[in-house]
């Protein structure tokens, strides 16, 4: 199954995440299948921490993501120039029915203010059959 | 076979993705937004809403059915006089980086190879890959319907027996590409592995993968050159190594070719000096013979990259191994290889003894730390020359083996010599180079194992050949063809069913190593199994005519089918799938025949005699564990360690018994050692079905599924079905093959064989439960020629990784005693 990388990039003053894929831009969503692994990948030169939110882009309390590397962390901080740590393993949101389709949303824990520094992440779960 | 999912398939010029939301279901949202990032903030208030929208990955299109691409190569020139080559210099770079490829997956993963409801969809991935820089042909740009370029197999290297070979190996991977990944240099945060937000390295209850056997550190890399019998240390077939990404400034690598010429022509000036005079010798011995322009620099990086905040530092590593005498570990950016490809000139088997003081052989021998022995040794000649044949390299640091190989960071090494020189004789002049080169792999990204379950593809991707799935070979009718087909995979093999619409075959080589006549005659349209790291060299012959079904060759691909497979007793359970296609033109052509006898047979290559063997071992292979630990691979029940797990004096033959303690699923660890090949005499495989008399399996019905089951062929029962064979529970030292022994001449030489896996057979006095036969088989191997440590693993490249990987220690002959 794929893999999928989200190049953080310096934007002004702050930063954007951006899908990296060919035509991809800032904010666009990163659109996977349930179990796909994401990493993002800082190229600027500060750190961040893509962190879950609700969908106003508020990072959601600690209590709602911890422990590291629970189904719902995203990433330790990044350092400049680094990469994420541990990958994300887009998991099925649990839930009666669980959901076929469903959007991560996120924000950089370090800027949760800065309203470029955000994105999403659609899941979905494999088509049972034919394709 | 997947099919090619229609939607998939191009339909016009490309265009770029975008994933914008429908226009209608835009609208503003609240707060935050600074006015000079409403744009931004826009997409992202859309992306809000995409919940209601229909979504799926973000796949690309896939390529239609392409032809079977030529691989670049990196080769040796020809000896100016071809009826007298003398030793030439494969003299070249290999550049690893990364590269967004357009990858395959099987949909949905959960589905085997050929399963009814499978297909295939691309998507644009990382991958690491191996380059030649100046190799030839140019590797083809992206197909006109893609951003990005399709896999490709790192550069055919190319050299004859007796050559040297110096490469500079160049590691510009750009590690920010791919998630962050710890080896003992990197931050010294978590464990030391890979992790995931799925649990991994510790998603058991207890146990789960340990550094440094569970998956790290594939960002670092080294070379394997897998079929090579020359020297395993310092700058030569060396896994110990780990080569680090050059340090970057301001995005760019800063160790290039050009930074490392200088000390590198030095350094490959000396080393021809020192190793074309002498096939054995093994130089460097100590890091001081190498350049100190190089070394230096390399204290520099690592020590600069030691002063990185809260990692693991890596000169102090280097610096212990330097005042032990050792080879240290550690380097960044660039590594020098420098190696020879030993040619055995002698015209009988064994060589004559050489005289006391005969060349460097005397005043050279030994391994690494032993130079002050030196004198203490007798003069010896070389006992076993390269195989000249289809060989390969991979990357092979531990840790990341497998997800570096599954990337594509593999290739052929075909190593000419008289082999090839026979061939073309019979063939025409040049025509071994003109031959097909079929690499296959299973190219893939993370393992399994760091992904949840619904993402896991545990029969491993589809396999690809030369990067293409199913790619078209264009034949005449009537024409031979010679395959060379090396299973770079890092986990399945590919069983070959025999050919069909009347094509044939006959097996020239296994293993880079030529069949004796006798075996290349009688593998006339037999299949064979290619397990992960094996290669056969295959003369194929064309129809003439059209096969059954087939109007006229013009309008006909015909297939050629493999079963993926990971142990050879679940073939029954299992659907081919078609690895690659042949078109035969139309018309007629002048028909081509089968070599009349196999190229003769070198004398070094003469079958090992019981009378020779010196001395025996039992090595363990097995799979344990369960839901509340994981599997633990192990080899003699241990992980590996970085300690020897087996010690061999030089120039003795030994026999095996390789066992397989593997028990539930059927894994047939494909066993393998680096540098010299071996025989194998015996095997004994307790899973093998009951055949009837017309060769198919004898069936019953299980009673706990009401399935019907293939019939052991091996029973405990006390009334053995016709043709069964019984063993003795109470004798497990004499459970073993009960056909007639194994042919003891014109044995074939392998350097992969995969382990029968252990059976779980029933209990005659307690139906409730099952007795655990294990399987094995024995191997003889010559240990010749060349002393140091090397490494035996399994070959399905993830176990190896986890720790099913032990070392090897060919000590030097050495005496503490004289006459005088």
């Amino acid at each position: 199954m794929p893999d999928w990388s989200i190049k953080i990039v310096q934007a002004g003053s702050g930063a954007e995440f951006v899908p990296d894929l060919y035509g991809a831009k800032p904010g666009d969503p990163l659109k996977t299948q349930q179990d796909d692994l994401v990493t993002w990948n800082n190229t600027t030169n500060d750190p961040h921490q893509p962190w879950p939110s609700d969908a106003n882009y508020n990072p959601l309390p600690d209590a709602q993501v911890l422990p590291r590397g629970g189904p719902s962390y995203l990433s330790d901080v990044i350092p400049a120039q680094g990469s994420s740590r541990p990958s994300y393993d887009v998991a099925q949101p649990a839930g009666t029915p669980q959901p076929s389709t469903w959007t991560v949303y996120y924000c950089c824990k370090l800027h949760p203010t800065v309203a470029s520094e955000r994105g999403t992440i659609v899941g979905t779960v494999p088509p049972p059959g034919d394709a | 076979m997947p099919k090619w999912s229609s939607q998939n398939v191009p339909s016009g010029p490309p265009r770029p993705r975008r994933f914008a939301p429908r226009p209608g279901l835009l609208a503003p949202r609240p707060g935050l937004l600074a006015p000079r990032r409403l744009a931004v903030a826009a997409i992202a208030i859309a992306a809000a809403l995409l919940p209601a929208l229909p979504a799926s990955a973000q796949w690309i299109p896939c390529p239609a059915q392409q032809d079977l691409v030529t691989i670049p190569v990196l080769a040796a020139p020809d000896s100016p006089d071809p009826g007298n080559p003398q030793p030439q210099i494969l003299r070249g770079t290999l550049l690893l980086s990364d590269q967004q490829q357009r990858l395959t997956f099987r949909q949905p993963p959960a589905k085997k190879p050929g399963e009814t409801g499978a297909t295939t969809r691309c998507a644009p991935q990382y991958v690491r890959v191996f380059r030649g820089i100046g190799a030839v042909p140019p590797p083809p740009p992206p197909a006109s319907d893609s951003h990005y370029a399709d896999p490709l197999p790192g550069p055919t290297l190319r050299a004859r027996v007796g050559d040297l070979v110096q490469l500079t190996f160049l590691n510009q991977i750009n590690p920010s590409n791919f998630g962050n990944s710890i080896d003992r240099g990197d931050q010294a945060t978590g464990t030391g592995c890979d992790e995931s937000s799925n649990g991994y390295p510790a998603k058991v209850p207890t146990g789960g993968d340990t550094f440094p056997n569970c998956f790290h550190g594939s960002s670092t890399a080294n070379i394997h050159f897998h079929g090579t019998h020359t020297n395993p240390g310092s700058t030569g077939d060396n896994v110990f190594i780990e080569v680090r990404p050059s340090t970057r400034v301001d995005g760019k690598p800063v160790v290039t070719e050009e930074s490392v010429r200088k000390s590198f022509d030095e350094f490959f000036a000396h080393c021809k000096a020192e190793l074309l005079p002498d096939p054995l010798r093994q130089w460097p011995r100590t890091w001081s013979d190498l350049p100190g322009s190089y070394t230096a620099k390399q204290e520099e990086l690592i020590r600069k990259y030691d002063e990185t905040p809260g990692i693991k530092k890596l000169w102090p590593v280097n610096e212990a191994q330097l005042k032990e005498g050792a080879w240290p570990q550690y380097y960044i950016g660039a590594y020098p290889y420098c190696f020879r490809l030993p040619e055995y000139t002698a015209t009988a088997w064994p060589p004559p003894a050489p005289a006391p003081a005969a060349g460097h052989a005397a005043a050279h021998a030994g391994g690494e730390g032993s130079a002050e022995l030196a004198g203490a040794e007798p003069a010896r000649a070389l006992m076993m020359g390269q195989a000249p044949g289809t060989h390969w390299y991979h990357a092979h640091k531990h840790g990341s083996t497998a997800i570096d190989v599954s990337n594509g960071m593999t290739g052929a090494f075909i190593i000419e010599g008289k082999y090839d020189d026979e061939l073309n004789k019979y063939y025409g002049d040049g025509w071994t180079r003109k031959q097909p080169l079929m690499v296959i792999n299973q190219i893939g990204v993370t393992p399994n194992l760091e992904r949840g379950g619904a993402g896991r593809t545990d029969a491993g991707e589809s396999f690809s050949v030369n990067g293409r799935l199913d790619p078209l070979v264009h034949m005449k009718p009537g024409e031979v063809q010679m395959w060379r087909i090396v299973n770079t995979s890092f986990r399945s093999g590919a069983y070959f069913l025999a050919p069909q619409n009347g094509f044939q075959w006959r097996q020239l080589a296994q293993d880079g190593v030529q069949l004796a006549d006798v075996n290349y005659q009688g593998s006339l349209n037999k299949p064979f199994l290619l397990a992960a790291g094996n290669r056969a060299d295959l003369l194929v012959k064309a129809p003439t005519s059209p096969g059954a079904g087939c109007k006229d060759h013009g309008s006909c691909a015909y297939p050629f089918q493999v079963i993926v497979d990971v142990d050879p007793s679940d073939l029954t359970s299992l659907n081919p799938v078609t690895l690659l296609s042949v078109k035969v033109s139309s018309g007629s052509a002048p028909e081509m025949k089968f070599m009349p006898a196999a190229p003769s047979f070198p004398p070094f290559l003469a079958d090992i005699k019981r009378e020779e063997v010196k001395g025996t071992k039992k090595i363990v292979f097995a799979t344990s564990g369960g839901p509340s630990t994981g599997a633990i691979h192990t080899i003699d029940g241990q992980k590996f360690s970085g300690q020897v797990g087996e010690v061999v004096l030089l120039n003795t033959v030994e026999e095996w018994k390789v066992i397989n303690e593997t028990y539930g699923p059927l894994i047939s660890h494909p066993f393998h050692i680096h540098i010299n090949p071996f025989q194998v005499v015996e095997v004994f495989s307790p899973n093998d079905p009951l055949l009837d008399a017309s060769g198919k399996p004898v069936q019953k019905t299980d009673p706990a599924t009401g399935k019907l089951v293939n019939e052991s062929k091996y029973t405990f029962s006390k009334n053995p079905l016709p043709g069964q064979c019984r063993l003795d529970r109470n004798h497990p030292d004499d459970w073993k093959p009960c056909d007639a022994p194994a042919r003891q001449q014109d044995l074939v030489w392998w350097d992969v064989f995969p382990i029968p896996s252990g059976a779980q057979l029933p209990d005659p006095d307690d139906s409730s439960k099952t007795i655990k036969v294990p399987g094995y088989f024995k191997l003889r191997s010559r240990f010749v020629d060349y002393t140091g440590y090397y490494v035996i693993h399994c070959h399905i490249l993830a176990h190896e990784d986890r720790g099913m990987m032990t070392i090897v220690e060919v000590a030097p002959l050495r005496s503490p005693y004289s006459h005088h």
